[in-house]
């Protein structure tokens, strides 16, 4: 059920964020509806899914990048399993937690992308990348984490309602 | 078995997964799969694309259509009409302004073969600049062909599938190109950064550069034919106790608003590789 929501979801996200979030920058950063999603998906309770939204978004990401093929998927596995370790914290339903969770995925993804470019050979800035890239690009998806995570949290809830001890 | 090993497991074959298609991809053996994969989305993409070109094109062009709704709403849907068709008009003139100015510049350079191509979408990665084209092996595109527009040097096809290719940008910080300023004829490289600009590099302190000199491509290599605009200096850093001096370049080409590109299809590039790869044949001493 988890892949037959995420596949077609994800792949508009990736198609759309490709043809259509690419053409707008803030500052050097853009917004990653890819990452917001797969996060969103794995805060809303899909702990094991998170990480298999991660791996197929990352795909489709990659499919229509020219960096290294697997690269996305890789980070954004990683970065769902670590979002999912939130799971049974008494601060897991704070309002703040999908927030922080992608601001610092935000750089983990980047770190991450920029460590596999450099290693496929691509001269990588780091200084100007983390400050011209990352922390705009973080700002963004932090700002468009919270319409997201309520709304995959609400088809989340509906797909999978929550069970009532009698 | 807890839930959570149960997770760290899925995760740890997800990565591998990633890993050994990271490393399939290095050996080029999932270009096939990739170009199959890939169908599906080069048609979203093309229909996306459309479909934002037009929506952008009524923001643009139609800013005062929401005033004009409120007036009357049979005037609405006339004013619309027209409106539509007006847009229409509009974004035909402008693809033809595009198309001639592309035709002109095929006119310049009669000894290339090119074929137009529609941009359908950019990298998602904030810290690559590619480019999907609409037109893939089905009409003669192969890797490493020049990507080029009126206004000069756009890349060169990185990946080719069917129906659709990507383009590594000259502003790419993977890029390079041999270059040559038009007035010295002095040589260097022409490589891209991650703001978006691009530097001409390895240029001899002994050199006068001046802001406004065109800069070429110098043909040297082989990946690029000699003689296409790649832009202009705009500024020169030279330093007095550096062997070699840098310029900022301008390119000619507006890589935020790419939407139509000649493909140079008749360009071969030279393999130079062999040359660096022949093993010394050793001299035999005369009898």
């Amino acid at each position: 059920m988890t892949l037959l929501i995420g596949l077609p979801l994800l792949a508009i996200a990736a198609v759309i964020q490709s043809s259509v979030i690419a053409n707008f920058h803030f500052y050097g950063g853009s917004l990653d509806l890819v990452l917001i999603m797969t996060l969103s998906w794995t805060l809303a309770g899909d702990w094991e899914g998170g990480a298999a939204w991660g791996f197929c978004g990352g795909l489709f990401v990659d499919l229509l990048s020219g960096g290294p093929f697997g690269l996305t998927s890789l980070a954004l596995v990683i970065l769902a399993y670590l979002a999912s370790l939130t799971e049974g914290r008494l601060w897991r339903s704070h309002v703040l937690l999908p927030l922080i969770t992608v601001a610092f995925s935000t750089l983990g993804l980047h770190v991450i992308s920029l460590l596999g470019l450099s290693v496929a050979g691509w001269p990588i800035d780091w200084p100007l990348s983390l400050l011209r890239v990352t922390l705009p690009a973080a700002v963004l998806n932090t700002v468009f984490m919270l319409p997201f995570s309520g709304g995959l949290r609400w088809l989340h809830d509906i797909l999978y309602p929550a069970q009532v001890k009698m | 078995m807890s839930k959570l090993q149960q997770r760290t497991a899925l995760v740890g074959v997800l990565v591998a997964i990633s890993l050994a298609l990271l490393w399939l991809n290095g050996t080029g053996r999932l270009e096939g799969v990739k170009s199959a994969v890939s169908l599906p989305f080069t048609a979203m993409q093309r229909s996306v694309a459309r479909a934002w070109g037009n929506v952008v094109e009524i923001f643009q062009k139609n800013p005062d259509a929401e005033a004009v709704r409120q007036e009357n709403t049979e005037l609405q849907a006339e004013v619309n009409r027209l409106q539509t068709r007006v847009t229409e008009l509009e974004e035909n003139e402008a693809a033809l302004k595009t198309l001639s100015g592309l035709v002109n510049y095929a006119r310049t350079q009669p000894q290339n073969d090119y074929l137009a191509a529609n941009v359908i979408g950019r990298d998602p990665s904030p810290f690559l600049k590619y480019i999907l084209l609409d037109r893939g092996s089905d009409d003669g595109v192969r890797r490493d062909m020049p990507v080029v527009t009126d206004a000069g040097l756009v890349g060169k096809v990185v990946e080719v599938t069917s129906q659709a290719c990507k383009v590594e940008l000259i502003v790419d910080s993977n890029s390079a190109v041999n270059a040559l300023l038009q007035k010295s004829r002095e040589r260097g490289v022409v490589v891209g950064e991650l703001a978006g600009g691009v530097v001409m590099q390895y240029v001899s302190q002994q050199v006068v550069i001046e802001p406004g000199e065109p800069v070429l491509t110098s043909g040297l290599g082989g990946t690029y034919p000699a003689g296409i605009l790649i832009g202009t200096v705009s500024a020169v850093q030279k330093l007095n106790y550096e062997v070699l001096q840098q310029a900022d370049v301008t390119p000619g080409a507006d890589f935020t608003h790419l939407e139509i590109v000649l493909i140079i299809v008749n360009f071969k590039p030279i393999d130079l590789e062999p040359f660096f790869n022949a093993t010394p044949t050793p001299v035999v001493p005369a009898p």
